[in-house]
């Protein structure tokens, strides 16, 4: 008998019968009806019914003015408070892993607490404080930094701002592992070369752990295309992101063969974006 | 010409004393190690004068210049970490002329002295090569060429052979002597390898605990020993608790022996400790009674083909002779003998 021969009868399997099941329970099962029913047929008149049927009535609506609109404000806010939360989130967490043990833990926990709170509260809190009546800009006209208190949602800085609030304690825990295994010896052989601190963290930081911004950049952008809480608070109708459509195709509108085309075809845009990103991230890194 | 000084330098973390009131004057143009056991701040006070760390009180003066407060990357440093710490994201010819790319040399320059700095190491035609693809011998040549791409004033490497094999770190020993020669670089090498630093500087710094024990050239330090712990570190060496007679004789229990000195200031009564190598150490047939010799017995002998080694129990002391094998003595274990230590080759130190 070979070292290499394959186990058989039905107990080595069984360790994996787990996940299989949930999987199957819970994402491939779904998903297929999901794809089923967005190919069903939709009555004029019947709100919340459809046909069995197949055609692609759901999927030709896509192209028109109105959703063309939705998904780029969608993509652009993702993409945006993803860049921001890293271009913030970056350079703190490798500062933090630079300190002392103490220090770092506490900012950890405090990290953990913000993560704790849902996307309604921040969301409300935020709408609130970038509000004309209590918000934080009468606390600036009393600093005299500006002349009277100034009304900052809803808007799109206000969405922009909120989703990279929610999204920086995500960017740090993700990028914080990878920073402390930084070697400081590397660092400091940079300084030794005559490179100073900002040169370092330039030339040496960032691209060392160009994989993990890229990672974190990812994970947040696929998170944010989601959004749903955010947007809807701080936005006007026309900052309302793709997830807010698709609920109202849903649950407003009880259209829910042409909901389905509208996640499928959320996902396959998300998926190539995605699938786009990580190629553009490996050709900087083998530069 | 005027080199590397530290004047009293003192490094504290926290409650813990790494680096105790250092002083050291270092000429230019040396290959000078920093000899001691581990945790006795070798590697904090290499990092004091590269200015990786700030000393808690002193100065560090380069070239008659008091460089404590300037930070690293003005001081033209070169140094070998004991990680080698190279660039993982960068190739071989990058990694090397990274400080001349910090500098602004064009890339093609750079080419080109990397290529060179590759020759001087002896380990051409790697330029293009990833870190991951070098043994560990080769990515200590990438280290050093990369240390050295600047022309530093001073060139610091911390244990840079403890990771390779026994026969690969005599070759790079000689390889880094011969390299300091040639460019007449300021050089410190910090080991805890005694015959390291024996064969390869011109100067030894002996460390214990936080504190400087000696400075001085090698065979000096072999030769007298400034104090116990230096005779008991460099080497193997007897150390014998003796007491002071008169300047030129001490007892050992009840005899006594002449001596060529004893520290200055000792006084009659005063406790001292008498060190003699291995190789001072004469076995003679039993019998043979002179000044300078204790009857004793041999508890072991071990041959070790380039040398014989003898382990001797005089009373209460216990003693090792190492001879030649051509000076064999006839002696085996139980036989008893006469031991002698010549009153030349007897250092007397304070205990
Ligand atoms: N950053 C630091 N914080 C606190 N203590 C330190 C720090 N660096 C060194 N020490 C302490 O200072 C003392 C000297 O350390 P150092 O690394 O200089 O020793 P060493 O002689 O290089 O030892 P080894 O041969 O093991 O490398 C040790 O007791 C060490 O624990
Ligand atoms: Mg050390």
């Amino acid at each position: 008998m070979s070292a290499h021969s394959r186990p058989r009868g039905l107990v080595p399997h069984l360790p994996f019968a787990w996940p299989a099941l949930m999987l199957g329970c819970f994402f491939l099962v779904p998903f297929a009806i999901m794809v089923v029913v967005s190919f069903f047929h939709r009555p004029e008149s019947g709100v919340g019914t459809y046909e069995v049927g197949f055609e692609f009535t759901h999927y030709l609506r896509f192209f028109s003015p109105l959703f063309a609109r939705h998904i780029l404000i969608t993509i652009e806010f993702a993409a945006v408070a993803a860049l921001l939360s890293v271009l913030v989130g970056f350079p703190f967490t490798y500062f933090l892993s630079r300190f002392r043990r103490r220090p770092q833990v506490l900012a950890l926990v405090f990290i953990l607490c913000v993560l704790s709170l849902s996307e309604v509260i921040v969301a409300y809190s935020w709408s609130v404080l970038l509000s004309r009546s209590a918000g934080i800009s009468n606390f600036f006209v009393w600093l005299g930094l500006l002349a009277k208190p100034a009304s900052w949602t809803p808007g799109y800085g206000a969405v922009l701002f909120g989703l990279t609030y929610f999204n920086l304690p995500f960017a740090v825990l993700i990028m914080y592992p990878q920073c402390t295994r930084l070697d400081t010896e590397i660092t400091e052989a940079a300084r030794t070369l005559g490179a100073s601190p900002l040169r370092t963290f330039f030339t040496v930081v960032v691209p060392m752990l160009w994989p993990t911004i890229m990672t974190a950049a990812i994970v947040l952008f696929v998170f944010t295309m989601g959004a749903f809480v955010t947007p809807q608070w701080l936005g006007r109708p026309q900052h309302w992101m793709f997830a807010i459509l698709i609920s109202d195709q849903a649950l407003t509108r009880g259209n829910l063969p042409f909901a389905s085309a509208l996640s499928m075809f959320f996902m396959a845009i998300t998926l190539a974006l995605v699938a786009l990103t990580v190629r553009l991230g490996r050709r900087k890194i083998e530069r | 010409m005027p080199g590397l000084e530290l004047r009293s330098v003192s490094k504290r973390f926290g409650p813990l004393t790494a680096v105790e009131a250092v002083n050291l004057d270092l000429p230019a143009g040396k290959f000078i190690s920093f000899l001691g056991p581990s945790g006795c701040g070798k590697t904090t006070l290499l990092r004091l004068i590269a200015g990786l760390e700030t000393p808690s009180s002193g100065q560090v003066v380069l070239e008659d210049r008091d460089i404590t407060a300037l930070p690293t990357h003005q001081r033209n440093i070169g140094m070998v970490f004991q990680s080698l710490a190279l660039f993982p994201h960068l190739n071989v010819w990058n990694n090397i002329t990274y400080g001349l790319r910090i500098r602004g040399m064009p890339q093609a320059d750079r080419r080109r002295r990397a290529g060179e700095l590759l020759e001087m190491v002896r380990l051409p035609g790697v330029e293009e090569r990833d870190i991951k693809q070098l043994s560990g011998g080769q990515r200590q040549r990438v280290a050093i060429a990369r240390a050295l791409a600047l022309e530093p004033t001073l060139f610091l490497l911390d244990e840079p052979l403890s990771a390779l094999d026994a026969k690969l770190r005599e070759e790079m020993q000689v390889e880094l002597r011969m390299l300091q020669e040639r460019l007449g670089i300021t050089t410190i090498i910090v080991t805890h390898d005694q015959r390291e630093a024996m064969t390869m500087s011109d100067l030894v710094v002996v460390m214990s605990t936080a504190e400087v024990q000696q400075v001085g050239p090698p065979l000096e330090i072999y030769r007298s020993p400034a104090t116990a712990f230096v005779a008991d570190f460099i080497g193997s060496s007897n150390l014998l608790d003796a007491q002071c007679v008169d300047p030129s004789t001490v007892r050992i229990g009840e005899s006594e022996f002449s001596v060529p000195s004893v520290p200055e200031g000792a006084r009659s009564g005063d406790a001292l400790t008498l060190t003699i190598r291995p190789e001072d150490v004469h076995v003679l047939p039993s019998g043979d009674t002179a000044s300078n010799r204790l009857p004793g017995r041999v508890s072991f002998v071990r041959d070790v083909g380039a040398s014989v080694e003898l382990f001797l129990r005089c009373g209460e002391l216990e003693l090792i002779s190492i001879s030649a094998p051509k000076d064999r003595p006839e002696a085996r274990p139980g036989d008893d003998v006469m031991v002698e230590l010549p009153a030349e080759s007897c250092v007397v130190v304070r205990r």
